[in-house]
């Protein structure tokens, strides 16, 4: 019973990991569309904690919270324009500029993360769910 | 083992077995965004920069 029960909590673990794609769809769309919306909502949970939070926070976190609210929204367009061009050629050029954006979109998330609370980014986590059809 | 306990054991299995499989159906389901859902997500993105944590701080700064 012990060893059925190791069994099926490696195997659910596995599937907790794994992200399978429905045949016919891209791995690499698939995967950078999720990063933008968990990037999208990670940025706006912090915006959003900034702002609720601000009397006592540090001057640090409110410029950065600043600079995200200036540059964010730009970068997030540029990454999805790109994108929608690699959806329509599926081409190599269009993909290294896909991977750009993604760096930059994601830096910016993870300089949100650092500061925001676990409960917050557990519900930006959740709210980044919905758009994973 | 008596027959209770084995036909608890079997019960137990099949749960996380059903969960399991669940998850398994859940996870190869995913998929690029319809155009619809891309839609839904540019009206959502754009309502969500409107609002007023995305204005600026107003703090001065050096």
């Amino acid at each position: 019973m012990k060893a059925l029960l190791a069994l099926v909590t490696c195997l659910l673990f596995a599937g907790c990991f794994t992200r399978q794609v429905a045949d016919g769809h891209d791995p690499f769309v698939v995967e950078a569309e999720a990063d933008l919306r968990t990037a999208f909502h990670v940025v706006d949970g912090f915006l959003a904690w900034e702002q609720a939070n601000r009397v006592g926070l540090s001057s640090e976190v409110t410029a950065l919270a600043d600079q995200l609210r200036r540059d964010f929204p730009g970068y997030l367009d540029s990454a999805e324009r790109v994108l929608a061009t690699y959806k329509r050629a599926r081409d190599p050029a269009s993909k290294v500029q896909v991977r750009t954006w993604l760096v930059a979109v994601n830096s910016a998330m993870l300089a949100a993360l650092e500061h925001l609370p676990p409960s917050e980014t557990s519900t930006a986590q959740k709210a980044a769910r919905k758009w994973t059809p | 083992m008596d027959p209770v306990t084995i036909i608890a054991a079997i019960s137990a299995a099949t749960t996380l077995t059903e969960k399991l499989v669940a998850i398994m159906e859940e996870r190869s389901r995913v998929r690029e965004l319809t155009p619809e859902q891309e839609a839904e997500w540019q009206a959502f993105k754009r309502a969500r920069f409107r609002m007023p944590h995305w204005e600026p701080s107003d703090e001065p700064r050096d």
